[in-house]
């Protein structure tokens, strides 16, 4: 009897999650998981608040070591920063010069709003954060999402009312168009789950490890010029046409907790609105 | 009962894709709450108990999610069925705290290992599995010592027999 029960509620669960996935094709599906995701959202976020001083103990409890060394670097970075600070200043008068060019390329992408990390996608091999901010407060598909640094975490590509979610540049789906500063040879930047790699870039052109990697505004889906990562690895097979290129991502992807979604930014167009420009200037949330 | 681990098991989705992804690296290598919630369930009380308890888990983890619900009821499938053939195996022989709590550590540590195989699999990184056979590992351990915790807290509500007089 128990053994008839279990077998009825294993087929029965088995059935069930095959039909799930059957229908989950349908735009009607997709706006069913919307609406349970928004249903179980508040839930989720309440259970998140409960444990989140347990989680940051257990977190910090491990970092100590690391945060000290990190510290240690940053005060030095900060004296040398210090330094660049003055010479920058000689550099300022050029670039306000300069700015009202920018401005009108890529001024749509000025407002920003913050969100913070509600969630990570539990499935393996899925690189995606939940973020407790959605259309409401701005937020479009295709909208750009950074971290500390301005450096580029990932592009917003789900949204609903009161959450968006964001696939991670290291996601094996993600690929935006990305130029090596120093030569200013554009590639493709995709992701393969874990780190990053520059597709396209010839043999013949010059990287090294170090080398800073931005956003390209081929293709304009992305503002210019935002910080992604660096160069951490060249290879130049003989018998391929492109380098190998690893990029190591700026952002620290596995403890993202704030970023910042540009809202002001349309993927797509260049031309900003009067408004758009004033949030460039005034506006960020 | 039933409701009360429909409960816990709700809450633990949620755990499960808040605490695991935040304080491990590798989330291959994540303890699975779900999964050590429901075998050591089943060792404790009983293995049927535990068929609805899958249900909400995979529901909260597919809309938290981009995989889609039903990969994870399948991800999650094993963990009562597992539960339930090592109890029926080992019930005449288990009876004591420390073999049933055991017991509820083994099923989660072989559950734990089909949960994150299939959600490998499924999310195209199946063929690194032999490469990364120490996160699986982990995963099993950490679910297992889990499992024997939440068992052993879950023991006052074992069912007992009954006296002439109660």
């Amino acid at each position: 009897m128990t053994s008839a029960r279990s077998a009825a509620w294993f087929s029965g669960i088995l059935i069930g999650a095959l039909m799930l996935l059957a229908l989950s094709p349908l735009p009607v599906a997709g706006d069913i998981e919307a609406r349970a995701g928004a249903a179980v959202a508040p839930a989720v976020e309440l259970v998140r608040g409960a444990i989140q001083p347990i989680t940051d103990v257990a977190i910090h409890a491990g970092q100590i070591d690391q945060l000290s060394a990190e510290n240690a670097a940053l005060r030095q970075e900060l004296s040398r920063v210090q330094a660049d600070l003055a010479s920058l200043r000689e550099g300022r008068i050029a670039t306000e010069q300069a700015a009202a060019l920018v401005a009108s390329l890529g001024a749509n992408a000025g407002k920003t709003i913050t969100a913070t990390v509600i969630l990570r996608d539990p499935a393996l091999g899925r690189q995606s954060v939940v973020l407790n901010q959605g259309s409401d407060a701005g937020i479009e598909v295709g909208q750009p999402v950074l971290g500390s640094g301005a450096t580029l975490l990932g592009i917003v590509t789900e949204v609903n009312e009161s959450r968006s979610r964001v696939r991670l540049i290291t996601d094996r789906e993600s690929a935006v168009a990305a130029l090596l500063q120093s030569s200013r040879t554009a590639g493709s930047l995709v992701g393969d789950g874990d780190t990053l790699w520059l597709d396209f870039v010839s043999l013949k052109t010059t990287v090294a490890p170090g080398d800073v990697v931005l956003t390209s505004a081929l293709g304009g889906l992305l503002p210019p010029g935002l910080l992604v990562g660096r160069v951490a690895k060249v290879e130049a097979p003989d018998q391929e046409l492109h380098q190998r290129i690893e990029v190591a991502p700026l952002g620290d992807l596995d403890r993202i907790e704030q970023v910042l979604v540009m809202t002001g930014f349309r993927p797509g167009t260049h031309l900003a609105s009067d408004d758009q420009r004033e949030g460039a200037t005034g506006g960020s949330e | 009962m039933t409701a009360v681990l429909v409960m816990l098991a709700l809450v633990s989705a949620p755990l499960q894709a808040a605490i695991t992804t935040a304080l491990v690296r590798d989330p291959l290598a994540a303890p699975v709450i779900p999964v050590a919630l429901v075998a050591a369930w089943a060792a404790v009380r009983r293995a049927e108990e535990t068929w609805p308890a899958i249900l909400l888990p995979a529901v909260v983890l597919g809309v938290a999610s981009e995989e889609r619900v039903g990969w994870f009821l399948i991800a999650l499938l094993p963990a009562p069925l597992i539960a339930s053939v090592a109890v029926r195996r080992f019930r005449p022989k288990v009876t004591g705290f420390w073999r049933r709590t055991v017991t509820a550590g083994g099923a989660a540590a072989l559950a734990a290992v089909l949960y994150a195989s299939t959600l490998a699999v499924v999310g195209g990184i199946g063929g690194e599995l032999p490469e990364r056979a120490g996160a699986l590992l982990a995963t099993s351990v950490a679910s297992g010592l889990l499992a024997v915790l939440v068992a052993a807290c879950c023991w006052p509500l074992r069912p007992r027999s009954r006296g002439l007089f109660e």
